[in-house]
């Protein structure tokens, strides 16, 4: 999994959105490792549309928010958001105890 | 190597009845005569300026030593007013000159300065009191603070007066008063016997008392387990001083002057395990003291007893001290009274100087049967061994096995203190979780929703969550009063930060270490289940501490995964046992984590939703925070749409609003379950 996130890159320190950028990965990381216990696809994209066909495609490269922003992962009704709320509720015990216990 | 920590130590403690009838023990002899004094008064030595014949040098108590900053105000608890103060014993016309019992530090007065210049020199012992002073001041110049102010108040924690050794001293004395613990049951004229085989036995059932009445009692702590502990710790040291007699380290002592210092020992340790209890960090208590740290300086005797290189008796008894008394600058009263009352960990950093200071004034202190059992050689390496017990004098790991077997001061010196630091350095995973993890696992869901109403800003909410986590241990009746208050105020000061320790703690079971034939040192680590679980997913920050453990023993801090076998630096190897091939069992302590914490379905489903919308309200916040950036339009369209023209402020407010509330009220259903 940590190669789905390798090709990210943040902001220089002195660029004010760097923060925003730093969360907006630990988004995209939660958002995958759930995808990852919830599949054992290869590939985020490939992983998501077995639960989600309408899942969009979405920058592998470049700063996070843009990611965030293509998945739908902030938007209240966003369909990455409404997927990872929906796996979450599917994961079994040993899946959610790992999360917490990583994330949480 | 599995388990040949356990088989040497369970062993040696397990053994100790037989051992103690050996032959090592002289036979008995007559009783003493009860005043017979600790040791020959050394001949006086001249100062320029006062007759010698005009103090009491013997029964002199050390001042603190260095110039000192303004005092601390004293915390709770106060130490104790009504204790005597050997200074009593000085002339009247030198104790007008005293003032009494101060409550801080205070900067000694030139009669006070030249009186303790007068009672080293008497005592002959000028000098290495001057170089352990000298090294204590040089720590504190060196060590790392972040600003002058945090090095001026750990000089200032330093010279406290409730540092001293007579002042901890007292307090561990009315620790026990306190609690209804005699500190001798020797029968009626027992103490003036000098130790031996026919009198040892009478010794242990004293000491095997007084160690019930402060860790198995209502009225001290409850805790069978480190009672065990505590008391296969006063035999073995009772066996080392019998080995020391035998071999000629250590002359004839009596049962009263052998007491006196075990129980010293024990009343140091039950004050340190307290307030141990009392903090949520790791654990400074006797699972720190005891069982790992002086099981494992055993185990490096052995293996390098085993390796030809010497190793006394005497060698040993100086780590058994060292050990006891290495992290009491965690307890002392300051210390402990500001923590308690702050919450601020923080005073922690060079607790090694204030150890060493009380260790320094022991030795100052002709009388103190302590220096009958230890010489300045002994002392001066177990004052190292003290304030380079985490990182050595360069502030560099320092272990340095010499297999040659050198046997000379420095040889002997650079071998204890490596033994020390690896003991103590290797001790980071589950057995040094804080008590209140361990005595109270429920302790830990409960941190983790007081972490949630914080980051809501809901103070209201998070006060309740403490309270009921306070009332909860309160309500325990299988916690003596003693561990209640401990563990509530642990709860009282527990911070959410604290989850991320935690859960670092849990990496690996404890390690398994081997010092080789040329002195290299072999660590094997076994990950926990309970860390497994997630170990094809992690990637590398929770390993952290395995990380970290390779900067303290190895010298340099390397990134450790799921996929790393081995990592070597210099004479150091470390074998990781990680993932699938880690341990397969959970220790009891680690299946209590997991039933209190990861267990309960609802509660973890609880807590997977909370992150994913923790995540979103950090970003939204961080956002939120950068609206002066160029790119700020567009980086909020990751969660609002925003028309052209259109400031995203107002909907990107409404949308952090609506995840807080919906974080909100799953806590509130969490909560009201």
């Amino acid at each position: 999994m940590a190669g789905w996130l390798s090709g990210y890159a943040l902001p220089p320190a002195d660029d004010p959105l760097l923060p925003a950028q730093q969360s907006a990965l630990t988004m995209l990381r939660y958002f995958f490792l759930v995808l990852s216990l919830s599949s054992p696809a290869d590939d985020p994209l490939v992983a998501g549309r077995q639960f989600a066909s309408d899942l969009p495609d979405f920058p592998r490269s470049g700063f996070p928010l843009s990611a965030v922003a293509a998945l739908g992962l902030g938007r209240a009704q966003g369909i990455a958001a409404t997927l990872q709320s929906r796996l979450l509720e599917g994961l079994d015990a040993d899946s959610r105890a790992a999360l917490l216990y990583t994330a949480g | 190597m599995g388990g040949h920590r356990n088989v040497t130590f369970n062993h040696l403690v397990s053994d100790l009845t037989l051992r103690t009838a050996s032959p090592f023990l002289r036979p008995a002899a007559g009783p003493l005569p009860a005043a017979a004094p600790a040791r020959p008064a050394p001949a006086p030595v001249a100062t320029p300026t006062l007759p010698t014949d005009s103090v009491a040098f013997p029964t002199l108590s050390p001042v603190p030593a260095p110039p000192l900053p303004a005092p601390e105000p004293e915390a709770l608890p106060a130490a104790p007013a009504a204790l005597p103060a050997p200074r009593a014993e000085l002339p009247s016309t030198l104790l007008q000159e005293l003032p009494a019992a101060p409550a801080a530090e205070e900067t000694p007065s030139p009669m006070q300065v030249m009186l303790r210049q007068l009672n080293e020199a008497r005592q002959g012992r000028t000098e290495l009191v001057r170089e352990m002073r000298g090294r204590e001041n040089a720590y504190i110049e060196n060590y790392p603070m972040a600003t002058p102010q945090l090095k001026a108040d750990f000089r200032a924690r330093y010279g406290d007066s409730r540092v001293s050794a007579e002042r901890v001293g007292q307090f561990a004395d009315k620790f026990a008063a306190d609690r209804g613990v005699a500190l001798d049951h020797l029968p009626p004229g027992a103490a003036a016997l000098p130790l031996g085989s026919n009198t040892a036995p009478m010794l242990r059932e004293s000491l095997d008392k007084i160690v019930d009445g402060l860790f198995n009692s209502d009225k001290a702590a409850r805790n069978p387990e480190k009672a065990e502990s505590v008391k296969h710790e006063t035999r073995r040291f009772l066996e080392l001083v019998s080995q020391c007699q035998a071999e000629g380290s250590v002359g004839p002592m009596t049962l009263g002057e052998v007491q006196a210092l075990a129980a010293r020992n024990v009343t140091h340790l039950a004050v340190q395990d307290l307030v141990a209890s009392e903090t949520p960090v790791g654990d400074h208590g006797v699972r720190h003291l005891v069982d790992h740290n002086i099981g494992w300086c055993e185990n490096f005797c052995d293996q390098l007893q085993g390796h030809g290189v010497p190793v006394s008796a005497k060698d040993r008894l100086v780590m058994h001290q060292a050990m006891i008394v290495h992290d009491l600058g965690y307890a002392t009263q300051n210390v402990r009274g500001r923590i308690n009352a702050t919450g601020d960990f923080d005073l922690c950093h060079g607790h090694n100087a204030l150890a060493g200071r009380y260790l320094r004034e022991r030795f100052a202190n002709a009388d103190d049967p302590f220096n009958k059992l230890f010489n300045a050689e002994d002392v001066s390496v177990m004052h190292r061994s003290v304030l380079y017990h985490d990182v050595d004098q360069q502030r560099a790991p320092g272990i340095h096995f010499d297999m040659a077997g050198g046997t000379d001061v420095d040889a002997r010196t650079r071998r204890l203190e490596s033994i020390t630091r690896l003991a103590d350095n290797s001790h980071a995973f589950v057995d040094k979780l804080p008590e209140l993890v361990l005595s109270h696992p429920r302790a830990l869901p409960a941190v983790r929703l007081l972490r949630t109403a914080q980051e809501l800003g809901d103070m209201k909410l998070s006060g309740n969550i403490r309270q009921n986590l306070i009332d909860e241990i309160g309500a325990r009746p299988d916690l003596s009063a003693q561990d209640r208050g401990a563990l509530q105020l642990a709860a009282k000061n527990v911070q959410a930060l604290e989850l991320e320790f935690i859960t670092n703690r849990t990496a690996g079971t404890d390690p398994d270490i081997t010092i080789g034939p040329g002195g290299e040192v072999h660590v094997d680590i076994a990950e926990s289940p309970l860390h497994q679980k997630m170990a094809s997913v992690l990637g590398q920050p929770t390993y952290k501490l395995l990380g970290s453990m390779l900067k303290d023993i190895g010298g340099t801090k390397e990134a450790i995964g799921p996929d790393t076998p081995h990592v070597q630096q210099g004479k150091v190897t470390f074998d990781f046992a990680l993932g699938s091939s880690g341990a397969k069992e959970f220790t009891p302590a680690e299946s209590r984590i997991y039933q209190a914490y990861l267990a309960d379905p609802v509660f973890t489903g609880w807590a997977v939703q909370d992150v994913a919308l923790k995540n979103t309200q950090s970003t939204l916040e961080a956002l939120l925070g950068a609206t002066h950036s160029p790119s700020f339009r567009e980086a909020a369209a990751a969660f609002v749409d925003v028309a052209p023209g259109e400031n995203p402020l107002p909907a990107l407010q409404a949308r952090l609003t609506e995840v807080r509330d919906q974080r909100r009220a799953l806590l509130h259903q969490q909560l009201e379950r």
